[in-house]
């Protein structure tokens, strides 16, 4: 709504430029955006699973919040097919494998895979809505099924929310 | 097929493998942790 200027001056409009609207702080709600991007090299017939973490090496999401992934895009060269899946590990079974109580295969057989396609030389998706709470963990996997050696690149859009406490345990069912 | 665990760590120099959440940026290396072969 405009603000009325007490003084006006000539050949100004009537109106302030100021705004009425509450400027909208960069995190909103306490919303972080994070950006990854990373390119490697995938030999052939290989699944490499990759454990996403922060600057500090932590995995994502961090204490106390839980990630969504909004945007994921991978990409290769034209004649590349990709099969990709984004995962969803519970807090428990990385502790557990961590612990050396279970495989790596074990972990992987446990957790679920909340998206997955196949294309040839780009795959780009929305996650409409995946909360990930910790301590949780978020990987991505790309297999390789040619039989030469791929080099692909890939970017992750995600957003760091408030914890979602009522939403815990219904993400992945038991 | 052959399965590979890969995690990121922070790297003491600038890579190809980026975060950042818009206040601060990070250079991770890659390692493998982990690898076997699906019987």
């Amino acid at each position: 709504m405009p603000v009325p200027v007490v003084a006006r001056r000539a050949g100004r409009p009537d109106y302030s430029v100021t705004s009425t609207f509450a400027i909208t702080p960069p995190r909103p709600s306490g919303i972080w955006t994070i950006y990854f991007s990373d390119q490697d090299d995938i030999d052939a017939g290989h699944e490499k699973f990759y454990v996403v973490t922060d600057w500090d090496g932590n995995t994502l999401p961090r204490a106390g919040r839980s990630l969504r992934v909004r945007n994921f895009i991978v990409s290769g060269d034209a004649d590349t097919l990709l099969w990709v899946a984004l995962i969803h590990v519970k807090g428990e079974d990385w502790q557990a494998y961590q612990r050396g109580e279970i495989s790596f295969d074990e972990l992987i057989n446990r957790s679920g895979p909340f998206f997955r396609d196949k294309s040839y030389q780009r795959i780009c998706t929305d996650i409409l809505f995946y909360p990930i709470n910790y301590p949780d963990v978020l990987l991505y996997a790309i297999y390789n099924p040619s039989n030469q050696q791929r080099r692909v690149s890939v970017t992750l859009k995600m957003e760091e929310h408030p914890y979602y406490a009522g939403l815990l345990g219904i993400a992945v069912s038991e | 097929m052959k399965r590979k665990l890969v995690i990121f760590r922070p790297a003491k120099q600038r890579t190809s493998s980026v975060v950042s959440d818009g206040e601060r940026v990070g250079y991770l290396e890659k390692v493998v942790v982990d690898e076997e072969t699906e019987a």
